[in-house]
């Protein structure tokens, strides 16, 4: 196993350094998160001149349908060792859920079949992964409600890495299963919501393990930018002309809009007429961004207690929020928030329409979608994708009670002759 | 040891000079990193240096002040 030291040193050529946001200082690409200087977040930051030289449409397409088949565009130092079969989701041409919307070109990123465990954080946990590997990590870790937890305890049950999962106590029973099943070490931390915060930041602090959405967290961020690079080429190397997001941290959000930037920059993608307009959703029980955007303010304010049935989406206090907010502004774009019940009827509608099956925060964006539809920020004619990021079957206890029951009948012909019957006079 | 936290100050407290209340008190040493304020919000990140133990003081005092206090990674449970 590379020391840390060593692996920072073993350079592939496109990956440079970590870069502060906010003051620009750079550091080298260790498990590092926030400037020493002023606080800053820090980002990976690449060549892409010798990026430049080693991409083109016809490389990409010749290499395996995952996600590193960009590989000079993320962070890591060495071929990856975890998650190598990761991406490459579906991008559905939505034709029936486009004419209930009012769009004549609707098309749906299905990160719902994420392999290997149905969401997108499958993405950013194989470059987590993989990069603590090559930093000599051997113990692994997240704080997470749900679809991380299970993507870091598989992905690292895969890997022969330790893995220990933080969570709030409150936490319905199908999630923590869905982490203890791979051998995870689970702590369930008893607290308030900013407690159990306070708590993770503290132990990731501490134990200097992989923490990966807190020491790694800039490698990790940058796994999303392949949901973006696969919509581009997707398309047909082109870009949409909006793109709808849901918001938790607000990192997805800026990952998109990095990869439009980055593709462009390198000529990968036809010029487009203007540059993709970024939308973000949230629940309206938890909307820090949504709110900042909509009222034009820069700082975020946090929200106490999220109150939402899209759990996935619920941080009060985001890390990337005022850099979402930046970058939808820039982009033209806008937000929405929606209430819980526009979320369910939008689960209802994907599913209905596109037989797609997402968990509340995919219900979240569509809604976000339809809003931004009927507030005519996006067009019926301009191209659109919405970025669905989960799998229903993990939010099951949210949609259940509003689906009604299957009509029961006895072992005869005769009761199901008089159910059509009656169906027909429906 | 030293701690960096984020303070979040509601708008009535953006004009109060809380950081010399708490150095008055504690005599905790603290040096501000980075800080924004607008009229319903004030962000300040702050780091502080001494013992656990006055720090922790330091960190109670802000929050009975109605100050949020949250490390700088801000929320980390993720989805």
């Amino acid at each position: 196993m590379l020391t840390q030291v060593a692996a920072a040193k073993a350079s592939s050529g496109t990956v440079k350094a970590l870069k502060c946001r906010e003051c620009g200082r750079e550091y080298p690409k260790l498990a590092l998160h926030v400037c020493e200087f002023c606080f800053g977040p820090l980002e990976v930051a690449y060549d892409y001149d010798a990026a430049r030289k080693l991409l083109s449409r016809e490389v990409i397409e010749r290499r395996p349908p995952t996600m590193w088949r960009y590989h000079e565009l993320l962070p890591l130092d060495l071929p990856p060792t975890v998650g190598t079969q990761v991406g490459f989701t579906p991008l559905v041409r939505a034709h029936r859920l486009g004419a209930r919307l009012g769009l004549s070109e609707l098309y749906i990123k299905n990160d719902a079949v994420s392999y290997p465990t149905l969401s997108f954080k499958d993405r950013v946990v194989a470059v987590a992964l993989s990069k603590a590997r090559e930093l000599g990590f051997e113990t692994v870790a997240c704080a997470s409600t749900g679809n991380l937890a299970n993507s870091v305890a598989a992905n690292a049950a895969a890997a022969g890495l330790a893995c220990y999962v933080f969570i709030p106590h409150d936490l319905e029973q199908g999630k923590v299963l869905g982490t203890l099943i791979f051998g995870a070490t689970v702590v369930s931390i008893r607290g308030t919501y900013d407690e159990v915060n306070r708590l993770c930041s503290e132990i990731a602090d501490k134990y200097r393990w992989g923490f990966v959405n807190v020491s790694l967290r800039p490698y990790y961020a940058e796994g999303s930018k392949s949901h973006g690079y696969e919509i581009q080429e997707q398309l047909g190397w082109r870009q949409p002309a909006h793109v709808v997001v849901p918001m938790a941290s607000g990192s997805l959000l800026t990952k998109i809009g990095k990869s439009f930037d980055e593709f462009r920059r390198l000529g990968l993608v036809d010029e487009p007429r203007r540059p993709p307009k970024l939308h973000g959703a949230q629940a309206a029980g938890c909307s820090p961004i949504a709110l900042a955007v909509a009222r034009g303010q820069e700082l975020i304010k946090p929200v106490k207690t999220p109150q939402t049935i899209a759990k996935s989406l619920a941080i009060g206090n985001p890390a990337d929020g005022f850099y979402a907010a930046r970058a939808i502004r820039q982009s033209g774009g806008h937000a929405a928030a929606v209430s819980d019940e526009e979320i369910l009827d939008a689960m209802r509608l994907l599913a209905e329409t596109e037989g797609i099956f997402t968990e509340t925060a995919g219900g979240v964006t569509l809604a976000a979608a339809r809003r931004l539809v009927a507030e005519g920020r996006i067009g019926p004619d301009e191209s659109v994708v919405v970025c669905i990021t989960g799998n229903g079957l993990k939010t099951m206890e949210a949609i259940a009670p509003h689906l009604g029951a299957p009509t029961t009948i006895g072992p005869k012909l005769a009761e199901f002759d008089q159910f059509i019957t009656h169906q027909e006079k429906i | 040891m030293k701690r960096r936290v984020y303070l979040t100050y509601p708008s009535a407290l953006v004009r109060e000079p809380v950081l010399c209340e708490m150095y008055d008190r504690l005599r905790v040493r603290f040096n501000v990193r980075t800080a924004s304020v607008s009229e319903e919000i004030g962000l300040i990140g702050l780091e502080l240096d001494g013992e656990p133990e006055p720090i922790e003081a330091a960190l109670a005092f802000f929050r009975e002040r109605g100050i949020r206090v949250e490390p700088i990674e801000l929320d980390v449970m993720a989805g």
